[in-house]
């Protein structure tokens, strides 16, 4: 049987999960809007370069078929022409950065709007470092993590909405009222202070 | 707050000291601080019941209503 877990240690354990997190959202921060920022720029000046990076990873396996060496390719086209047509158009269908190559006008909306995708994925990233951090300090049941908490529903909200994602909207519901519960709750115990 | 509550003149009144009162009330200087300065919400009868066997006085003593100040509720205008 094991034993129940004292104050101390549990505020060691949130002070422990706080750290990890903090480590792994600023980890992902940094690397995240370095990501971001490389696949902008390249979309946006050199976008071949993306189509050759391939990064469909649904007809991944198609397209590596068809990378096979000439001869091979030779011979499957006199046996199987058809699986031959068809992986060719798998590795039309998997290049979906090919269309930035042919239409260069299309560049500005695709930064457009992965640059909207990429801040609203870091700016949740970011919400959530601030709680870890909260955490790390042994900050739990705080009016600043509240509202975190309740931002951080509002972003995946929005995420969810903007995705048509149900299972998104449902979570950041759920957070949200999480926080404002943690909100009503806080300013309750406020004023019970106030009652001597 | 309409509602003012005079422990500061009470304790001149008998010489004693905020620290004094809370050894022998036994409730926190903090909280009687928020009590002396106006900052309390509530008070509780028990809590005021050891103030006054403390201070040896009555509850009218220990408080006073004004009635210039605005309620503090608004659906209690004149109470």
């Amino acid at each position: 049987m094991t034993n129940p877990a004292t104050p101390n240690d549990l505020d060691r354990r949130i002070r422990r999960a706080g750290k990890i997190g903090r480590f792994l959202c600023s980890t992902f921060l940094i690397g995240g809007t370095l990501l971001a920022l490389l696949l902008l720029i390249t979309a946006a000046t050199h976008p071949e370069a993306l189509v050759k990076l391939n990064l469909d990873s649904k007809h991944g396996a198609q397209v590596a078929g068809f990378r096979q060496s000439p001869a091979k390719l030779l011979a499957l086209l006199l046996e199987k022409p058809e699986e031959v047509i068809h992986v060719a158009g798998a590795q039309q269908e998997a290049n979906k950065y090919q269309d930035l190559v042919d239409h260069p006008e299309k560049r500005g909306g695709f930064v457009a709007v992965t640059g909207l995708l990429a801040t609203l994925i870091l700016g949740f990233t970011w919400l959530l470092r601030q709680l870890f951090d909260a955490f790390a300090e042994g900050r739990v049941i705080t009016a600043d993590n509240a509202r975190v908490l309740k931002r951080l529903g509002i972003a995946l909200l929005v995420c969810g909405g903007l995705g048509l994602n149900a299972g998104i909207v449902v979570a950041g519901l759920l957070i949200l009222i999480l926080g404002w519960n943690l909100q009503q709750a806080l300013a309750l115990q406020a004023e019970q202070a106030l009652v001597i | 707050m309409a509602i003012i509550i005079r422990l500061d003149v009470a304790l001149a009144r008998r010489k004693m000291s905020l620290t004094e009162l809370s050894e022998t009330v036994g409730i926190t200087l903090a909280n009687l601080s928020v009590l002396k300065t106006g900052k309390a919400k509530a008070i509780r009868f028990s809590t005021l019941e050891a103030i006054c066997r403390a201070l040896d006085c009555q509850p009218g003593e220990l408080l006073e209503f004004d009635a210039a100040t605005p309620p503090l509720l608004a659906d209690h205008p004149e109470a």
